[in-house]
């Protein structure tokens, strides 16, 4: 049986399995190719590890490659990246993520941002009928409220809320003073710097309920995105929620 | 609290994370003329200078290794006058992080632990692990190495270098 063929069909990033086998590494170190998970799968420690990679052996073969001979080029490449000055924050610049909600781009402070993952299943709350409140999802196997941050804000021709739950691109998780949750956003931009005087003011004549969410608008890329204040947006939700 | 570990030698050692500003990979270093042994040269880190010890040379006295795993790990040090500077440390087998308390580290009543590799001890099943603090070691004998170069170029018998006018 040769290891090509128990090789997985997709493999993302050069494993230890894939690496050793393209170093020519003798036998005996590539168990998981024989008894783990790409070969018999007989290993006696595979009912413990359920997985080759969660192995300290397959961890210890990850680590020996990396006792090779740095190649010819490898110091010179890293040198020249290390040489960039690198793009840390000015003094007095802020960044946020921007995503969009809806038809509108929105952003949060990148603090408050505790990751973007991907789409989920939010399950609905029985009893629960207020429009802001989605339901609880699981994110890395703890349970969050999921808002919606469209009905929060008072935005117009908004998806029905069962949509929101299941047709979501991404789901953003924001936490702040030890409160967590989750909304559903449609695209994630990306973070963007900004200045405190890149900062306008939300227009009063537009007297939406949200403008009240909104610290000020800063223009991005082209687009008009609404900063979000996070202590306001915590704060009501403290209240409605509780 | 974590620890980043790494090899002088076949020996383990450890630094505290907190003090570790980012490891890099080995990169090429502008050296430095009459540098003491362990004085490796001055890594470009972001358009910043920054004196570079190699950990192998300055202990046991021969360079590290070029391997992938041999990595510069950048650390925040105080130079005489209190100022924070940047230090990088040229370490072999830089690819491990422990999980630990400090008072896992106990002392080997080596003195008061202000010179070099004198630092509490982890005795690991693995073998033990030596912690190298930011205050006593790096800030005392790295300092010296890195930051008084002209005052203190005379090491294991060298001439120092004549002051230019």
């Amino acid at each position: 049986m040769s290891p090509e063929n128990n090789m997985p069909l997709v493999v993302q990033a050069p494993t230890p399995a894939v690496l050793a086998r393209d170093e020519g590494m003798s036998d005996p170190q590539d168990c998981w190719n024989r008894v783990g998970v790409f070969g018999d799968k007989t290993c006696a420690e595979l009912p413990r590890f359920v997985q080759c990679r969660n192995c300290p052996v397959y961890a210890t073969a990850g680590t020996h490659l990396l006792q090779r001979k740095a190649p010819d080029s490898y110091l010179r490449e890293w040198t020249s990246h290390y040489g960039e000055p690198g793009s840390t924050t000015k003094p007095g610049e802020r960044c946020a993520v921007v995503f969009k909600v809806g038809a509108e781009w929105l952003a949060l402070p990148t603090m408050a941002v505790q990751e973007v993952a991907e789409r989920r299943r939010i399950h609905s709350l029985p009893h629960r009928s207020q429009e802001t409140v989605l339901g609880l999802a699981n994110v890395r196997g703890e349970l969050t409220i999921c808002i919606s941050l469209g009905h929060l804000l008072g935005m117009d021709q908004l998806p029905p809320r069962e949509i929101l739950r299941t047709q979501h691109r991404r789901l953003v998780v924001a936490s702040w003073s030890g409160n967590r949750l989750a909304f559903p956003a449609d695209d994630v931009s990306g973070t963007e710097r900004f200045r405190a005087q890149d900062l306008k003011a939300t227009p009063v004549s537009i007297g939406t309920p949200h403008s009240g969410f909104l610290q000020g608008i800063l223009e991005c890329r082209g687009q008009l995105v609404g900063l979000i204040d996070v202590e306001t947006l915590f704060a009501t939700l403290d209240q409605d929620l509780m | 609290m974590l620890f980043l570990l790494f090899h002088i030698g076949q020996e383990r050692y450890a630094v505290e994370a907190k003090s570790v500003v980012e490891v890099t990979p080995l990169l090429e270093l502008k050296q430095v003329p009459q540098a003491p042994p362990g004085l490796a040269g001055l890594m470009n880190y972001r358009g910043r200078p920054v004196p570079t010890i190699d950990l192998s040379q300055f202990a046991l006295g021969k360079p590290a290794e070029e391997k992938l795993s041999t990595r510069i790990i950048i650390v925040n040090c105080r130079d005489e006058s209190g100022e924070s500077r940047l230090l990088g440390l040229i370490a072999e087998q830089t690819t491990e992080i422990l999980r630990k308390n400090r008072e896992d580290f106990s002392s080997a009543g080596l003195g008061s632990g202000v010179r070099p590799f004198h630092g509490p001890v982890l005795m690991s099943p693995e073998g033990p692990i030596q912690l190298i603090e930011e205050e006593n070691f790096l800030c005392n004998s790295m300092r010296k190495l890195a930051f008084e170069l002209p005052m203190t170029a005379s090491r294991d018998g060298e001439t120092p270098a004549p002051a230019r006018a």
